[in-house]
């Protein structure tokens, strides 16, 4: 009886697993089959779709913007969210040190359409023309609260009396910084800034109605696949996907690294 | 006159509505280890860190070797701390912790080998250098904050219950280890603790601390034998305070009226007045035993045995005064021998032992 019941118990984790992955796999899939259609069986493989991609102008151009907004919010999520977590932990006051950090948190929770909209139209109140800076500034927005969170998480853990130790050994505050919080706590900057930069990279809404005419791959996608669906967006999504992999599992990797 | 090390001048420190400490005076001498005692919350370690110059006082100044440091930053004090924990940088080897602060004064690397040399084995860790300080036990992570303190040669070294983490044996030894490196260092120690064992092993003098106010200042002897309050007494070391008032004071000495019945002190003390608010304190172990009802009057105190705490070394006996409090009496084993629960006993001490306090 107890085998049975663990059996069932696997099944429907795979169920899970499946549900979860099935859809991805697919994409990934079939950005190297031959034929233009997702149909089964598989007739050959080839990589003629990525070669496609970057064939069509519109696509560098693209992932250039795509690069040049996620490079913004992981600097600058990142160094304005560590700074912010970093003021927060060093509250004395645990009942505002609480509310700020709810408080920082709540875009993360207001839809993203309301976000999106809320900009566009602020922009146009200050005459700012729709475009990469509206969009980056965006993005920034959307990035702070897991920037925040993250960092947070870390510094809870942080010994203060270490830098009380450096203080009282001749160190300026300058120099406590620079010698104890800065190597101490990297790993963590740059964990939280790869995220940033990956929240970056598939941000839709927020990009959609502020950044104008120009294009981030997301929003090149969504535009190609209004003509229909052809394999070399199975191999932008893929690459846009071993990308996000790859930063997602850096930042988790930081962040882990005891220091 | 001998050198005051630290000079503290009608020192106040208040957090909102809350007084931590309330006008503190004293000075502690060139070479002398001081410790400040007290519960939790006394205002012990907020004194030390007013000192290291980590929290500023809201009123009063703080005198370094002469020099009025009240408003210096904690970097430019001749001042170095001990951390409770430690507070070793992770990111650094033993080495490295130990010549941080020679590294910000711009010394040249050979010279700072070797101070950390010299730092290391007067810690006893000379092995331990290339370590993390994650690879270190309590004790020896102690060791090594104190070895980064004392490397930039400190004029005055403060000590936040650097020992408070270790387990009792290592606590006694680091006590001696301690005490044994000022003694050759001939450096001025200020020791913050809240356990009164350790602070009358190591101690020249001891400021009693309670409320945000010193109590008492003196040496460790001093402290113990001739409390200054009944705060001090049953703080330091085990006492038993009999309560009462006075009822005559004459040349020949003074009679109290207490809650073990009238006692007789063969002294006076200036000031005393009949009718005074008192309390007697007299150590467990001034107390002699003796079996069987004795005498009336006098000086003993007749009680019934309660209770027996066998402690190893010594023995605890709680003794009952009729319609009275109980009397705690410590003694040696073979002292006692034979003394029973519901025996019947005289106690008896020399008027010298005990301390009579005003009740404030």
């Amino acid at each position: 009886m107890v085998r049975g019941s663990r059996l069932w118990s696997w099944l429907f984790v795979a169920l899970v697993l499946f549900y979860l992955y099935a859809p991805i796999l697919v994409i990934v899939v079939f950005s190297f089959t031959t034929s233009p259609r997702l149909s089964l069986p598989i007739e050959g493989l080839t990589l003629d779709w990525y070669g496609r991609a970057f064939a069509d102008p519109l696509i560098p151009m693209a992932l250039k913007n795509s690069a040049i907004l996620a490079t913004i919010s992981a600097v600058g999520g990142g160094i304005a969210g560590a700074a912010f977590a970093f003021g927060l932990v060093m509250l004395r006051n645990g009942r505002l040190r609480a509310s700020l950090l709810s408080i920082s948190m709540l875009p993360a929770i207001v839809p993203l359409l309301v976000i999106g909209i809320a900009l566009a139209v602020f922009f146009s109140t200050i005459a700012l023309p729709q475009g990469l800076i509206g969009a980056a500034i965006g993005h920034v927005l959307v990035s702070l609260p897991f920037v925040i969170l993250t960092m947070n998480a870390r510094l809870e853990s942080f010994d203060f009396s270490i830098l009380e130790a450096a203080r009282d050994l001749g160190a300026t505050r300058f120099q406590a910084f620079r010698d104890i919080t800065l190597p101490l706590i990297r790993p963590s900057v740059v964990g939280a800034a790869l995220l940033a930069a990956a929240l970056s990279l598939d941000e839709f809404v927020v990009t959609w109605f502020n950044i104008g005419s120009q294009q981030t791959v997301p929003t090149l996608v969504w535009g190609l696949m209004r003509r229909g669906i052809d394999p070399s967006i199975n191999a932008i999504a893929t690459l846009l996907l071993a990308l996000l992999v790859c930063l997602v599992v850096a930042s988790n990797l930081l962040n882990r690294r005891k220091s | 006159m001998t050198t005051q090390a630290v000079q503290v001048v009608g020192l106040s420190k208040r957090f909102g509505a809350m007084t931590a400490l309330e006008q503190i005076d004293f000075e502690i001498a060139d070479g002398e280890f001081v410790s400040l005692l007290g519960a939790s919350g006394c205002g012990k370690s907020t004194l030390l860190r007013i000192i290291s110059g980590f929290e500023r006082p809201s009123a009063g100044r703080v005198v370094i070797y002469g020099e009025d440091l009240t408003d210096r930053l904690p970097e430019r004090r001749p001042t170095n701390l001990v951390f409770q924990r430690g507070a070793l940088f992770p990111h650094m080897s033993v080495r490295e912790n130990v010549g941080y602060g020679l590294r910000l004064r711009g010394w040249q690397r050979t010279r700072i080998n070797a101070r950390v040399d010299e730092m290391l084995a007067l810690v006893r860790l000379e092995e331990l250098g290339d370590r993390d300080p994650t690879q270190l036990s309590g004790g020896q992570a102690q060791r090594v904050a104190l070895a980064r303190a004392l490397a930039a040669e400190p004029r005055v070294l403060l000590l936040d219950e650097p020992l408070s983490a270790l387990d009792l044996k290592l606590r006694q030894q680091m006590q001696l280890e301690l005490r044994a490196i000022q003694k050759r260092l001939g450096a001025t120690f200020v020791f913050v603790t809240h356990d009164q064992t350790e602070a009358l092993v190591m101690s020249d003098r001891i400021a009693i601390m309670n409320a945000g106010r010193i109590e008492q200042y003196g040496t460790p002897r001093d402290i113990y034998r001739r409390p200054g309050s009944i705060f001090v007494s049953d703080f330091v070391g085990a006492t038993n305070l009999f309560r009462g008032h006075v009822t005559q004071v004459s040349e020949a000495g003074t009679t109290l009226q207490t809650d073990i019945g009238s006692v007789a002190l063969d002294r006076t003390e200036p000031g005393l007045q009949t009718g005074q608010r008192i309390a007697l304190s007299v150590r467990p172990e001034a107390i002699r035993i003796a079996r069987g009802a004795g005498s009336p009057g006098g000086r003993q105190v007749a009680a019934t045995i309660a209770e027996i705490v066998y402690q190893g070394s010594s023995i605890r006996l709680r003794a009952v005064v009729a319609d009275g409090p109980s009397i705690w009496v410590e003694c040696r084993d073979d002292e006692a021998e034979g003394i029973a629960p519901g025996d019947a006993v005289n106690l008896t001490w020399a008027d010298s032992a005990a301390t009579l306090l005003r009740e404030s």
